[in-house]
C-alpha cells in the first residue's frame, strides 16, 4: 500500500525523468513535483534578494567606487549591471531547475526526496524515525497559499524538506506522519 | 549532609535532600582567586572596587551553592537551586544517559567527586554537582544507570556494596607500558616530528630566502643578528614542547584505562591526576570506529572510538571521553568494536543480491569486516587531485624560492622554469602516491544487521554502524562524482553536532542505489538481531 492514492491532490505522474533516470527509486511508487506555484514563491524571493544585492552594490559603487582597486577603464556602474546580469540570469534558470529537480514519493514505509542542481541528493527517511513534523508558511508563502513540510529525525540537523506543498495537502500529510510516533526505545538526542 | 538520610538510604530523598558539602566553597574560591588574578592584571587604580564586586559574587555562589538541593525519587533526579528565583529540574530517570564522574587533585584533596548527569535531548549538561561525597556519587551513578524507572523495593545496599556491583566485570586493562606507547604513537606527536624535520631541513637549504633578498646576503645576515637565530630556535623549542606535552596529557590522562561492562552500561576509568570515571549505555551507541593512524598501522595497532548520541561534549571537551580503547592490537580492537556495536558474524557471508560477490566469510574469533573496494573511478578521482597537487606545487615553488615576482609563470627564467618542472614531477609523484593510498583506504561492506565503511589516505578509519541505528539514508553526488558515476552513501545517526555521520565515500552510483534500498529493506521486518528494536510489526501501519 502506498498513499499515493488517499492524498487530496491527484499527483503528477512523472514518467519522464529526463536528468536521471537511474535515480528513479527502486519500489517505484508515484513519483510527486511540488505544486507548480513554487517556482512563482522562489523567483519572488530570489528578486527580492536581487534588488537589495544590487541597491548594495550600486550604493557601493557610488559612494565608495573611488577607494575600489578597480582597472581605471571599467565604465562607471559596471558592477552593478554585472551583478544584475547575474542576478536576472539566476532568476530566469534557477527556479525552473530547481522544481524539475525537485521530487518527493511517499513509500511504503519511508518518505523518498531527491533534490540539488549541482549537487544531487536523495533523502530517505523511515517514518518510523520521524521526531517532529513541522509545517511552516512565510508571507509570502501564505498569499500563494504554500506551506513547506520539514521533517526533523534524531539526527542534528533538519532531514527532509518538502517546500511547495498546497496548504490543505500538506497539513493532512503533516496529520498522518506525526501519526508514527517514535520507537518506544528510541536511541539519539 | 547526608546525615539526615535514613541509614538504609544512603541516597537524598525529597524528606531529606542532600546538601553540597562546604568543601565545594574552596573549589568556588579558586574561582575567585583567578578572578582577582585576572583583574589584578588589568585594572590597576580601579582594582579594589572590582575586587569587592568580585566579592560580593563570589558570596552570593557560595549562598546558591548551599543553597542547591538534591534528591531521587523513584522516577528522577531532581536539583533545586535559589534563594529568591527558586529553579527546580527534574531528570527523568527514562532520559538519562550518562552518568560522569570527575576528580580533580583539588577534588581529590578535598573528598569530593564532581557529579555531571547528561540527558536525552540536553543542548549542554542537564545536572550537575559541583562536589558531592565520592561513595555517595557512585551509589548515585549506580542507582541512576542500573536500576532503571521500577520502583525501589529492595533495601539499597550500603554505597560501597553499590559502587562494587557497577564495576561489573572488566573488558580490558591497559598497563602502563601500552598507555606509554598510546602516546609516543599519536598521529599529533608523529606529525609534529615531521614538520620539526621539514623545517631544520628548509631552514638549512635556505628555502625561504627569495622572500627577504639573495640567499647569500642573508646567510651573513643572521650571523649578524643572532636575534633571528634565536627566534627560530625558541619557536622550535615551543612547538617540541607542545609536543611533549601533548605525550604527558596522553599518558597521564589514560593512565589505568579500564574499560569495564555491566550489563548493557560500559564504564571507563582513567586518569592519573584527573581521575574520570564515565559511562556510556550501549544502546546510545550509535556508530563505533577503529582508528588506524601511520605509525599504529606499521605497528598492527589500532584504536577505538565511539559515536555516542546525546551526548555533548564527545570527543570535543575532554578528549577521550569516548575512547573505548586508546591503542591495542588490530584483532582486538575489531573484536572489542563488534562487541559493543552488537555485530556477531556468523562465519558466513551475508547474502548479497547486489552487485559484486558478497564479502569472504569473517572469522568470528577476529571480526575484521571484509570490505568491498569501490570502483576505479574513484581511483580516478583521486588521481586528479594528485595532479592538482603537482601543479599547484609546480607553480608556487619557485615563488617561494626567488620571490613573489615568480608567481607569474611568464616571469620564469630557465632556472625557475626547471625548479617548477621538478619540484612539480616530485609533488606529482607524492599526489599520486597518496591517490593510490586513499583509494585503496576506501572500502564498504553490508554486513546484514550492520555496515562497515572504511576511509582515510594515512589515518584509516573503519567504522561500523549498527543498522538499527540509522535516522535515514543518503545518497548524494557532486558534478565530479556524476562524471565518473559514482556517489556518496551517508547513514545519518543520532550523533553529537560535531561527529561526523557514517559514510560511503564514492560508491559507483548503482552500488549506492541498491545498497541504501538493501539496507532499509533489511531494516523493515523487525529482526530479532536488530538490537534495541521495538518489534512492531510494521505493515499496514501507513494505510491512510
Amino acid at each position: 500500500m502506498t498513499l499515493s492514492g488517499d492524498l487530496p491532490t491527484p499527483p503528477p505522474e512523472s514518467p519522464e525523468s529526463p536528468e536521471s533516470p537511474e535515480e528513479a527509486p527502486r519500489p517505484s511508487p508515484t513519483l510527486r513535483f511540488l505544486d507548480p506555484r513554487v517556482r512563482l514563491l522562489w523567483r519572488l524571493g530570489t528578486g527580492i534578494r536581487a534588488v537589495v544585492w544590487t541597491a548594495g552594490v550600486a550604493a557601493l559603487e557610488h559612494w565608495g567606487g573611488d577607494r575600489l582597486p578597480l582597472p581605471d577603464a571599467l565604465p562607471p556602474g559596471a558592477l552593478t549591471a554585472a551583478m544584475a546580469l547575474w542576478w536576472i540570469l539566476v532568476l530566469l534558470l534557477l527556479p525552473g531547475i530547481r522544481y524539475r529537480r525537485w521530487r518527493y514519493a511517499l513509500r511504503d514505509a519511508d518518505l523518498w526526496i531527491r533534490r540539488g542542481i549541482l549537487v544531487h541528493r536523495v533523502s530517505v527517511i523511515p517514518y518510523r524515525r520521524l521526531q517532529f513534523v513541522d509545517t511552516r508558511q512565510g508571507p509570502l508563502e501564505r498569499w500563494l497559499g504554500l506551506t513547506e513540510l520539514v521533517v526533523h529525525t534524531a539526527a542534528p540537523g533538519t532531514s527532509g524538506l518538502i517546500p511547495g506543498l498546497e496548504a490543505e495537502e500538506a497539513e493532512s500529510l503533516r496529520e498522518r506522519l506525526a501519526r508514527f510516533a517514535p520507537e518506544a526505545d528510541d536511541e539519539g538526542a | 549532609m547526608t546525615e539526615g538520610a535514613p541509614r538504609s538510604s544512603p541516597l537524598p530523598t525529597p524528606e531529606a535532600p542532600g546538601r553540597l558539602p562546604w568543601a565545594v566553597a574552596v573549589l568556588e574560591g579558586r574561582n575567585l582567586l583567578l578572578g582577582l588574578a585576572g583583574i589584578a592584571l588589568v585594572a590597576g587604580d580601579a582594582f579594589r572596587w572590582w575586587a569587592l564586586g568580585l566579592g560580593l559574587v563570589f558570596v552570593g555562589r557560595l549562598i546558591r551553592l548551599r543553597l542547591t538541593l538534591w534528591w531521587v525519587t523513584d522516577e528522577s533526579f531532581v536539583i533545586q537551586r535559589g534563594l529568591l528565583f527558586r529553579s527546580r529540574r527534574v531528570i527523568s530517570r527514562a532520559r538519562i544517559q550518562a552518568v560522569d564522574l570527575e576528580r580533580g587533585l583539588l577534588h581529590r584533596l578535598l573528598g569530593v567527586t564532581e557529579v555531571r548527569v547528561e540527558a536525552l535531548g540536553g543542548g549542554s549538561t542537564e545536572g550537575a554537582l559541583p562536589g558531592v561525597a565520592p561513595a555517595q556519587a557512585s551509589a548515585l551513578r549506580a542507582e541512576l544507570l542500573l536500576r532503571k524507572p521500577k520502583p525501589r523495593q529492595r533495601e539499597a545496599p550500603a554505597p560501597e556494596e553499590e559502587a562494587e556491583a557497577l564495576e561489573g566485570e572488566v573488558v580490558l586493562r591497559l598497563p602502563g607500558g601500552e598507555v606509554v606507547v598510546a602516546g609516543l604513537t599519536e598521529s599529533r606527536l608523529g606529525a609534529g616530528l615531521a614538520v620539526v624535520g621539514v623545517g631544520f631541513e628548509a631552514l638549512r637549504q635556505g628555502a625561504f630566502s627569495g622572500w627577504f633578498g639573495d640567499p647569500e646576503s642573508w646567510a651573513p645576515a643572521v650571523a649578524a643578528l643572532p636575534w633571528v637565530a634565536l627566534l627560530v630556535g625558541f619557536t622550535i623549542l615551543v612547538f617540541l614542547f607542545s609536543l611533549v606535552l601533548s605525550f604527558i596529557l596522553t599518558v597521564l590522562g589514560y593512565w589505568g584505562f579500564t574499560l569495564r561492562r555491566r550489563g548493557d552500561v560500559l564504564a571507563v576509568e582513567r586518569g592519573l591526576l584527573t581521575q574520570h570515571r564515565e559511562t556510556v549505555p550501549l544502546r546510545r551507541i550509535q556508530a563505533v570506529r577503529v582508528v588506524e593512524n601511520p605509525f599504529r598501522r606499521l605497528m598492527g595497532l589500532a584504536a577505538v572510538k565511539v559515536v555516542v548520541g546525546g551526548r555533548v561534549d564527545a570527543g570535543n571537551r575532554r578528549s577521550g571521553t569516548n575512547v573505548l580503547l586508546p591503542v591495542g592490537p588490530r584483532d582486538r580492537a575489531f573484536a572489542l568494536a563488534a562487541q559493543v556495536s552488537g555485530w556477531a558474524p556468523s562465519g558466513e557471508p551475508p547474502q548479497g543480491e547486489g552487485e559484486g560477490q558478497p564479502p569472504p566469510p569473517v572469522d568470528p574469533g577476529t571480526p575484521i569486516p571484509n570490505l568491498h573496494p569501490m570502483p576505479r573511478g574513484a581511483r580516478a578521482r583521486r588521481r586528479v587531485r594528485g595532479l592538482a597537487f603537482g601543479l599547484l606545487v609546480a607553480w608556487v615553488v619557485p615563488a617561494l624560492r626567488y620571490g613573489p615576482s615568480a608567481l607569474l609563470p611568464w616571469n620564469w627564467t630557465g632556472a625557475q622554469g626547471g625548479l617548477a618542472v621538478g619540484a612539480g614531477l616530485l609533488a606529482l609523484l607524492v599526489g599520486l602516491a597518496l591517490a593510490e593510498g586513499a583509494w585503496r583506504g576506501l572500502g564498504w561492506a553490508y554486513l546484514g544487521t550492520h555496515a562497515a565503511f572504511r576511509e582515510g589516505i594515512l589515518e584509516r578509519v573503519t567504522t561500523l554502524v549498527p543498522l538499527a541505528r540509522l535516522q535515514s539514508v543518503e545518497v548524494v553526488s557532486n558534478p565530479f562524482q556524476r562524471r565518473r558515476g559514482l556517489a556518496t552513501l551517508t547513514i545519518p545517526v543520532a550523533r553529537p553536532p560535531l561527529e561526523e555521520d557514517p559514510r560511503a565515500l564514492d560508491l559507483s552510483q548503482e552500488e549506492a542505489e541498491s545498497l541504501r534500498e538493501r539496507i532499509l529493506e533489511g531494516r523493515r521486518p523487525p529482526g530479532a538481531g536488530e538490537m534495541g528494536l521495538s518489534p512492531t510489526p510494521r505493515s499496514g501501519m501507513f494505510i491512510g
